[in-house]
């Protein structure tokens, strides 16, 4: 494969993987012209289009267009399926993907990428272990994170393992130090405010954070 | 404490899932990217956008120079700046950054900084030379995510020239316990297999280990390299064919772990990765292809269920089936796929059945009859693409019948497309067919019209030029004429219509087949008429300047009546102001020609035109102009092409600027000469020692020469019948409906007797008329029975054999100095040149079918020129198969006056020796410096000759050792060795020497570098060898070779002499003689002395000081500096040299003293 572009229906490029080396120039020349040529393509038409010597594969999902340039012996059906699967492994890491979530994070979709192709190549296709080693670099940050917090709250912490669900953990703490901690993490939702039931020192009403404004949500 | 740590850690993995799922947490207000996103969302202008983003560049740019940004801080930074890279604003600022951030920060950081790397950088950038430390730091990581983090920006992008500094880490990985380390590995060396295929070469057997890897991620990672490897060069690789079915029939089987599976599909990427791998290796091999019947039988039948991966998986295979040695049962398996595929609703699997049959009726087009109604209905198509493979596959079966169908279905599409990518493509294909199959004149040149004006100017420029040979070319017969006459009818009539929308090619067609062949209809319209059309062309404003000299370049041939020289005399005063010098040109020419009408009569005459034609493609009758240039100072030529390739030599070191190139002009003043625009490609191919200027001159003698074409697109062209053949006439066009040829497949369609199914089938008649084998002109014997009178016709063998006789006579005229018993020899070693593709001979990049023709013909007079003399006449095929002997290429030779200039005055055999010699050297090292030739040794009746040179390559030192056989038997079981401690010593020249035959001379070479500076090393060598009935024998040779040998001008500005001075450590001081000569001052001299003497880089020169700088060579890319500051002190010279490394300085400073007493 040569190339890897999302764009919104507005044309607005929101990630971009370039596995050959191409100038400067002509990535900003095949970057709009894929734009043009396929938001002019009428639904349900063919999802294969010819640009140069290249073929071109493009699927949109929800408002978001994908995007890729093969070579002329390549399959494009195959294509077609190897952008199926990182939608589906964006999917997966984001739990239900939507074009918000690429673009506040789109250092994580490069990221999923990466660890699904390489050099134009697919390299992992198991959703589990690309999920797998993605968050295997993320635990880092979370431990650097969990960290700082442990050393900030000494006492609460101690308290905190001694009462509470093995499960539970600390989120994010506030300004004036009251700790926000969340119980289960299965029903969590942004916004929601969730009471933690202690049974050791610390009872008090704990708040989630909320994350991600509702309104900013569109799920496919 | 602890224990709470580690219960917490343990919670991880969900706290994880939780932080994934918050992922949009960046959304946050506090968030800086937060902030800038939804800024830039609350905009409603692209001006406000600019502002807003050129803002926050500024912060950005304030931010990162800050010393106090923290990592972390950089980390988010790097993100906002990628944000804005993919904005399209330049961040370029931040680039160092990010390579920092790469270097420094903990693992997440350098996560970050890695993926702005990739993104920012290209391949060729000089940043990624930064990079290089730390890739091959975290390469040795003991952190699994560091290494992986290295092999993913390594396999993303690295600088080709950095290869084999990472290459042994990364070989290392492939046996790395971890299976994800050595998957990224493999793919790593794939993405280095491609950019550079030397440098991994030595790993293939570690390739064949990944192969056999027990996890199959590993084993399919291997497998893009081989599918790489075999499309390469699959003879190597038959053995793989049996691992390889047993890989994919074990996928199939599903055999493999779950997590390999698709949508319940098991591992369809290896599936498809292995049958591209079949296709390669049983192509044309029925032996190979044998083995993998079952297994692609057995993929098509596990491939059953109806989702996309299945149909992916089915279309590889039905090709694969198609590409190997046929197998009738398993073809028609196939070809029911493919029917699957085609008669989907799925517009996707259409579009796929569609290419698939275009695939398929290159080998049988009958295919195409069961499907003829879907194909008439994807004609129709509302998708455009499908239109478009339509066609495509419409043009693989288009035969003399439904030619005329198809092409103007063809032009339907043309008409309305705006795709030029897709015009330039069909309407190269529509002259193809035209041109192959056209019916009668009439059509072809309506066709060709349209062609034309719509292809435009972004048309492939050999479709006019075919047409115009195609028209010029002919016989002087009724058909030919009458042929050109309703071209020119045709282009009459179109020029007195609307011309403003006619693109500029077309125009030049037009007026130059107006100017060759008006006269063909001169007697039934005014003479005048003509003329006044192409000077109203002349007038209109669209009209480009190279169009304007192809309408004068016409006009200057129609001038002949007395009306048409007043218009002439018109144009020309209009024009002989013209600012353009081409045009200026042109109308001094029409001046001229149309007042003067014996000249004109002698210089363009009206019949005959190609014939009598001579060229001198050597452009002899310029050899006293360039010896007199020559004599006087100018430089010798060097073609184009050799140009470049000095330049690439000198890239590093080179400060002259570029060379010219030729004039582009050039090619719109001599296209327009009486000549078929085709010519053009010849008059490119001169070289020699031909000025730029003979260029010009000689443009208007080049001669048409006669190209055969022999190859066509069904093969061997059997030879034009007679070309006065009346055109065949059109076989009866059967109605389907009545003819008992209808393939019977046709009546399985719904036979509705609606009338538009009606008007389909009729399209259908006529589009699938001349398909199957029941039908009157079967499928084999197409290419037979076309109607043949529009292929280009090959000229005659007179033309190639008058241009053999004039090269000849040319020979015999200057080869006055040539013995012609060499003649033969020399012709011999024209053709090795050539076909070595050694260098650019007479024609660089001509099309390949021409070429050999004309190197064989105009080769000759070349070779003449030099000295070159072949020392035995011995074949040198045998040798060449070696890859030992390389003949220099005639053009090469130039370089020979001055390497001689560099001999002492010789004694005549010792420079008939080195003469000799020097037309061994290889091409790629001749136009290099080099000593003069050094006897070795030689035994004791010089039947044996050992001799050694010494060129001085900008990276290396290249030692070749010439071993002359004077006697009659050859030298067997030859192997020579160089040994000398101090040095290292490697051999360059492919495969190891065995033999040399009876009067031969073959060559070795070394590239020799220094390990350890020392002021003279000697190299001990030992050839053994064998001649036939003889005992083993060898002889011993000793070279002392000096530390100047491996010196090379190091070139560095003041500055950076500046920096590197301060950084040195080992220096020496002395005083040295100073040079005195007349006209010029001590200092200049004496560094002019060392700088001629010991290849120094004179720095500069500032009053009595100055400074010098050289590098010691040592392996490729490396160097040891060492830098020579001068002053002069009273009579003598003080010398301080500094280098890092201590012995340096010494030996160098020895042959300063000895270089400055030798002067």
């Amino acid at each position: 494969m040569r190339f890897l572009l999302l764009f919104s229906r507005q044309g607005k490029l929101r990630l971009q993987k370039w596995f050959t080396p191409i100038p400067e120039r002509e990535k900003k020349k095949i970057t709009r012209d894929m734009t043009t040529m396929v938001l002019a393509r009428k639904p349900r038409s063919c999802n294969f289009l010819h640009w140069k010597d290249l073929k071109i594969v493009y699927k949109r999902y929800a408002s978001l267009y994908f995007c890729c340039g093969l070579d002329a012996e390549e399959n494009e059906l195959l294509a077609l399926e190897m952008l199926h699967r990182y939608v589906e492994l964006l999917d997966k890491y984001f739990g239900n993907v939507c074009e918000l979530d690429i673009i506040f994070n789109f250092e994580k979709a490069y990221f999923i990428l990466d660890e699904f192709l390489l050099g134009g190549e697919v390299q992992e296709t198991s959703k589990l272990v690309v999920a797998r080693s993605v968050e295997a670099s993320d635990m880092l940050q979370e431990k650097q994170r969990l960290m700082e917090i442990i050393l900030l709250f000494p006492l609460f912490f101690s308290c905190y393992h001694g009462g509470i669900h093995e499960q539970a953990c600390i989120l994010t703490t506030g300004g004036n130090g009251s700790t926000h901690t969340r119980r289960n993490l299965n029903d969590y939702r942004p916004g929601s405010l969730t009471t933690v039931q202690n049974h050791g020192v610390m009872s008090s009403r704990m708040m989630c954070l909320n994350l991600c404004p509702e309104a900013g949500r569109k799920c496919f | 404490m602890s224990d709470v740590v580690e219960k917490t850690l343990s919670a991880l993995p969900s706290l994880l899932s939780l932080d994934t799922q918050a992922g949009a947490g960046k959304l946050s207000p506090s968030s800086k990217l937060g902030n800038l996103i939804k800024g830039i969302t609350e905009l409603t202008s692209k001006h406000e956008e600019e502002k807003l983003i050129k803002k926050e560049l500024e912060s950005i740019k304030e931010q990162v120079a800050s010393p106090n940004t923290t990592m972390r801080q950089m980390k988010e930074i790097m993100v906002r700046a990628i944000y804005c890279e993919m904005l399209g604003y330049q961040a370029s600022f931040s680039y160092i950054h990010a390579i920092k951030l790469a270097q420094q920060g903990s693992v997440l950081e350098k996560r970050v900084g890695y993926l702005a790397v990739s993104l920012f950088l290209n391949e060729t950038d000089e940043f990624l030379l930064l990079l290089v430390n730390t890739v091959l730091k975290d390469l040795q990581s003991t952190n699994l995510i560091e290494v992986c983090m290295a092999l993913t920006v390594v396999s993303q992008m690295f600088p080709k020239d950095m290869i084999p500094a990472i290459l042994p880490v990364v070989e290392e990985k492939l046996t790395h316990p971890k299976e994800i380390i050595r998957r990224k590995a493999v793919l790593a060396l794939y993405k280095f297999y491609l950019i550079a295929p030397n440098q991994v070469q030595h790993i293939h057997s570690k390739f064949r280990k990944a192969l056999c890897d027990k996890d199959p991620g590993v084993m399919t990672a291997s497998l893009h390299i081989y599918l790489q490897l075999i499309k390469e060069n699959p003879e190597s690789y038959k053995d793989l064919t049996g691992s390889m079915v047993t890989i994919l029939r074990q996928v199939v089987g599903g055999k493999l772990p779950l997590d390999f599976n698709y949508h319940s599909v098991p591992a369809p990427w290896l599936q498809i990765q292995l049958l591209r791998i079949l296709a390669y290796l049983g192509k044309e091999d029925q032996g190979t292809s044998e083995m993998m019947y079952d297994v692609l039988e057995e993929s098509l039948r596990r491939a059953e269920m109806n989702h996309n991966i299945t149909y992916a998986i089915l279309f590889e295979c039905v090709k694969t089936i198609y590409t190997v040695h046929p197998k009738s049962q398993l073809l028609e398996k196939a070809a029911e796929c493919i029917g699957n595929f085609v008669l989907s609703p799925k517009i996707n699997l259409k579009y796929l059945g569609l290419k698939a049959l275009t695939y398929v009726v290159q080998q049988d087009a009958n295919l195409a009859l069961p499907h003829q109604m879907t194909i008439i209905e994807c004609l129709d198509h509302s998708d455009v693409i499908i239109k478009r493979e339509t066609l495509e596959l419409l043009f693989r079966i288009t035969n003399a019948q439904n030619v005329t169908v198809i092409v103007e279905k063809m032009l339907e599409f043309l008409r309305l497309t705006c795709d030029d990518y897709s015009t330039i493509d069909l309407v190269g294909k529509v002259a193809e067919l035209a041109e192959k199959y056209a019916p009668d004149n009439v059509w072809f040149i309506q066709t060709m019209n349209s062609v034309f004006s719509l292809g435009g100017d972004v048309m492939q420029p050999d479709i006019p030029n075919n047409f115009l040979r195609l028209l010029a070319e002919g016989v002087d017969n009724v058909e030919d004429r009458q042929l050109r006459l309703f071209a020119v009818d045709s282009y009459v009539s179109l020029l007195q219509g609307e011309t403003a929308k006619l693109p500029q090619r077309f125009l030049q067609v037009i007026s130059w087949v107006l100017g060759e062949y008006s006269y063909l209809r001169e007697e039934e319209s005014d003479p005048g008429s003509v003329m006044r059309l192409l000077a109203r062309l002349l007038d209109q404003r669209h009209t480009s300047t190279e169009t304007r000299s192809w309408v004068l370049g016409a006009m200057t041939k129609l001038c002949s009546s007395p009306v048409s020289v007043a218009l002439a005399r018109d144009v020309c005063e209009r024009y002989s102001g013209s600012l353009n010098t081409v045009l200026r040109q042109k109308a001094q020419e029409l001046m001229i020609l149309s007042q003067d009408t014996k000249l004109r009569a002698r210089v363009l005459p009206a019949e005959s035109r190609l014939e009598s034609l001579e060229v001198d493609s050597s452009l002899s009758f310029l050899d006293g102009y360039v010896s007199e240039a020559l004599a006087a100072g100018a430089a010798p030529y060097k073609s184009p092409h050799q140009r470049q390739e000095d330049l690439v030599q000198e890239k590093a070191l080179s400060l002259e600027p570029y060379g010219l190139s030729l004039p582009v002009s050039l090619s719109s003043c001599s296209i327009t000469d009486r000549l078929s625009p085709t010519l053009l490609s010849m008059s490119s191919g001169l070289s020699g020692n031909s000025t730029e200027l003979s260029h010009q001159e000689g443009s208007t003698t080049l001669k048409l020469e006669g190209v055969k074409r022999v190859w066509g697109k069904d093969g061997y062209l059997a030879q034009q019948q007679s070309a006065c053949e009346t055109p065949t006439p059109l076989v009866e066009l059967p109605s389907p409906l009545l003819s008992p040829q209808t393939p019977p497949s046709q009546t399985q369609k719904p036979s509705s007797g609606l009338e538009p199914d009606q008007e389909k089938r009729q399209l259908a008649s006529s589009l699938f008329v001349g398909l199957g084998s029941h039908n009157s002109v079967c499928l084999m014997g197409r290419v037979e029975t076309a109607p043949r009178h529009f292929r280009r016709k090959p000229r005659g063998e007179s033309s190639s054999g008058a241009s053999e006789g004039s090269s000849d006579s040319s020979h015999s005229s200057r080869s006055a100095a040539v013995d012609n018993l060499l003649l033969s020899n020399l012709l011999d070693s024209t053709t090795v040149a050539s076909e070595g593709g050694a260098a650019s001979t007479t024609t660089p990049q001509q099309t390949s079918q021409r070429t050999l023709d004309h190197t064989t013909s105009n080769g000759n007079p070349l070779v003449e020129g030099t000295e070159q003399r072949v020392e035995a006449g011995g074949p040198l095929s045998l040798i060449r198969g070696n890859g030992m002997v390389a003949v220099v290429p005639p053009t090469h030779t130039q370089t020979d006056p001055q390497t001689q200039q560099d001999l002492h005055p010789a004694p005549a055999l010792e420079r008939r020796r080195d003469l000799s010699l020097t037309s061994h050297l290889p091409a790629e090292l001749s136009g290099l410096a080099r000593s003069e030739f050094t006897p070795l040794c030689s035994d004791q009746d010089s039947s044996l000759a050992l001799s050694a040179c010494r060129v001085y390559k900008e990276d290396a030192l290249v030692l070749l050792v010439f071993i002359s056989n004077n006697n009659d038997s050859a030298l067997h079981q030859m192997a020579l060795q160089l040994t000398c401690k101090e040095l290292e010593i490697s051999c360059i020249s492919g495969s190891p020497l065995k033999e040399v035959k009876g009067h031969s001379v073959s060559v070795c070479l070394h590239t020799v570098v220094m390990k350890r500076a020392s002021v003279q090393v000697e190299l001990a060598g030992l050839l053994s060898y064998q001649r036939p009935l003889g005992q083993p024998q060898a002889a011993q040779f000793s070279l002392s070779l000096s530390l100047k040998h491996f010196l090379r001008p190091l070139t560095v500005s003041t500055g950076d002499y500046g920096k590197m001075w301060l950084s040195f450590s080992h220096d020496l001081k002395q005083n040295l003689r100073l040079v005195t000569t007349e006209h010029q001052e001590p200092l200049t001299a004496t560094l002019d002395a060392l700088k001629g003497k010991l290849h120094l880089h004179v720095v500069d020169i500032i009053g009595s000081e100055g400074i010098v700088a050289c590098r010691l060579l040592q392996g490729p890319g490396q160097g040891q500096p060492c830098l020579l500051h001068c002053r002069v002190h009273a009579d003598s010279l003080a010398v301080w040299l500094r280098s890092p490394v201590p012995e340096l300085p010494d030996s160098l400073l020895y042959h300063c003293q000895k270089a400055l007493t030798e002067t």
